[in-house]
């Protein structure tokens, strides 16, 4: 039998005449679907406490980076951003605190004057329902430890602290330059610093040479670059259990902050005693559950969920509008989920969830004493 | 039919047609794999897929991959105390754990890949994985 130019004879009966030229793209498509059904996470994982919670680095792609360079680098910011930022314990906020109820001028500490500027910022956007200077309302709900307890404040004592309460337009600022204009201020970032944390330790990252990466602090997180040729893949953790609510694809910047009735809390006769406390009320927020803000600033996305948490389960979309938020999503105490027209298209619900579309709305919210 | 792809066929042998229809095969799958839903989630990303193992990350140590093959009890020790783990097949769950708000045991069963129950005041995070995680961080 006479042989066709170019065929690969095997067998008389087997002759490969158009084989040989397909087998090149075959081996190709068999190679594609080979890495693709490789074995073992494309990424790295780091974990470590600091900041007074969990943290956990992802880095893409595995086997590439000094893992134990970029935690003892985060490690070390962290804990300087810790001590400088804790609300109870000593360090530069405790040391302005006690500058600012003195009324005399001073200088403002480095490490706090850039949130004393976005506080004052985002308390101003908010209508003064974001108000980082009730430190001493915080503290008397028992929140100034690191197991929060009771016994709540009685009512005498809150009425009191509800008597021309202080807020951060108390502090008169020239530069850097501070003077308290209230006895009872008493600064307490703990709705604004994670966000900041959170982008100053990517921002180390990237100074690591490092291009992917989450840094998720104590669930919050946000991302650098995006790996190419897929997203970041986010599981929202459900407020009331153990289960993935939700599925969120993010890409390069963005960021992702949940404040909940769940994080912070006690029970205290049979009531559950959360750490986001109303200013207009004095009391821990009600009608909401938890509220998740996506946006690509760190520490709006932190403090937009603790304002939405506070403004309620009527508010929450005119105060989103207001903080220039447009991605949200909130869990009511019932389960049930509402989000905004921009977040649905982000989510992917893992759970059988009918989520409410709640479009910004332009009345304006019910306002802070 | 025209003359010469008579010819043509005249001239294949059967493997000419095994190659082909294992061409179409692969182009097809290749298809299937990309543009499906959840195209990354492939062997135990599939839905319905259960978790094969528990993940334990505790901060200042490296993470422990545990099969959850077989029903037993782990002792976990961390700064505020031992955190008690429960296993079944295809499960796992916080039994007990230092912290007064009951939090990383009120997470119930971790029963599917991804779910996650936490122990701050261990430093502690349980979370059910299948053969490759699904999420590349949790947000909770």
């Amino acid at each position: 039998m006479k042989r066709a130019p170019g065929a690969i004879r095997i067998h008389p009966r087997f002759s490969w005449r158009i084989g040989h030229r397909l087998l090149p793209p075959l081996l190709l498509l068999l190679a594609l679907g080979l890495s693709a059904c490789q074995s073992g996470p494309d990424t790295d994982r780091l974990s470590f406490y600091a900041f007074g919670t969990l943290v956990d680095i992802t880095l893409y792609p595995a086997g590439v980076h000094d893992l134990v360079r970029i935690e003892s680098e985060l490690s070390a910011d962290l804990a300087i951003m810790h001590e400088s930022w804790h609300a109870w314990e000593p360090g530069s906020l405790g040391r302005t605190n006690q500058l600012l109820v003195t009324g005399a001028e001073f200088s403002a500490p480095p490490s706090v004057l850039p949130l004393i500027e976005r506080g004052q910022e985002l308390e101003r956007l908010s209508d003064g329902l974001f108000n980082p200077a009730l430190g001493r309302l915080i503290a008397a709900w028992g929140f100034h430890q690191n197991e929060p307890q009771g016994p709540p404040p009685d009512a005498q004592t809150l009425q009191a602290l509800l008597v021309n309460p202080p807020s951060l337009r108390d502090i008169e600022r020239d530069g850097v330059r501070l003077r308290g204009q209230h006895p009872e201020l008493q600064l307490d970032f703990g709705g604004l610093a994670k966000g900041f944390a959170v982008a100053r330790s990517l921002d180390r990252l990237r100074d690591l040479g490092v291009q992917y990466a989450i840094v998720n602090a104590g669930g919050d997180l946000m991302t650098l670059g995006q790996p190419p040729g897929r997203p970041w893949r986010i599981g929202v953790r459900d407020p009331r259990g153990s289960g993935v609510l939700a599925q969120i694809e993010l890409s390069a910047g963005e960021a992702l902050f949940t404040s909940g009735d769940y994080e912070r809390g006690y029970d205290w006769e049979d009531q559950r005693i959360h750490h986001v406390i109303d200013p207009r009320s004095g009391r821990p927020s009600e009608g909401l559950l938890a509220v998740t803000v996506l946006h690509p600033d760190a520490a709006l996305a932190d403090a937009a969920a603790t304002t939405l948490m506070i403004a309620g389960p009527e508010a929450w979309p005119a105060l989103a509008q207001q903080l220039g938020v447009e991605q949200v999503l909130v869990v009511l105490p019932d389960g049930a989920v509402e989000l905004t027209p921009a977040m649905e298209s982000r989510v992917t619900f893992q759970q059988e969830r009918i989520p409410r579309l709640r479009a910004p709305e332009a009345e304006p919210p019910p306002h802070a004493p | 039919m025209t003359a010469s792809a008579v010819a043509v066929l005249r001239r294949w042998r059967w493997g000419d047609a095994l190659v082909l229809a294992l061409a179409g095969v692969l182009v097809a799958s290749s298809f299937a794999l990309v543009y499906a839903p959840g195209w990354y989630r492939m062997g135990s990303f599939a839905p319905g897929a259960g978790p094969t193992h528990l993940v334990i990350t505790q901060a200042g140590a490296a993470s422990q991959m545990v099969p959850l093959t077989a029903s037993r009890r782990l002792q976990v020790s961390g700064v505020a105390g031992i955190t008690e783990i429960e296993i079944e097949p295809g499960r796992a769950r916080c039994l007990r754990s230092p912290g007064r708000q009951g939090i990383c045991e009120g997470a119930g069963w971790l029963e599917r890949p991804g779910d996650i129950a936490v122990s701050l005041p261990n430093r502690l995070v349980l979370q059910v994985q299948g053969a490759n995680p699904i999420f590349d961080s949790m947000h909770y």
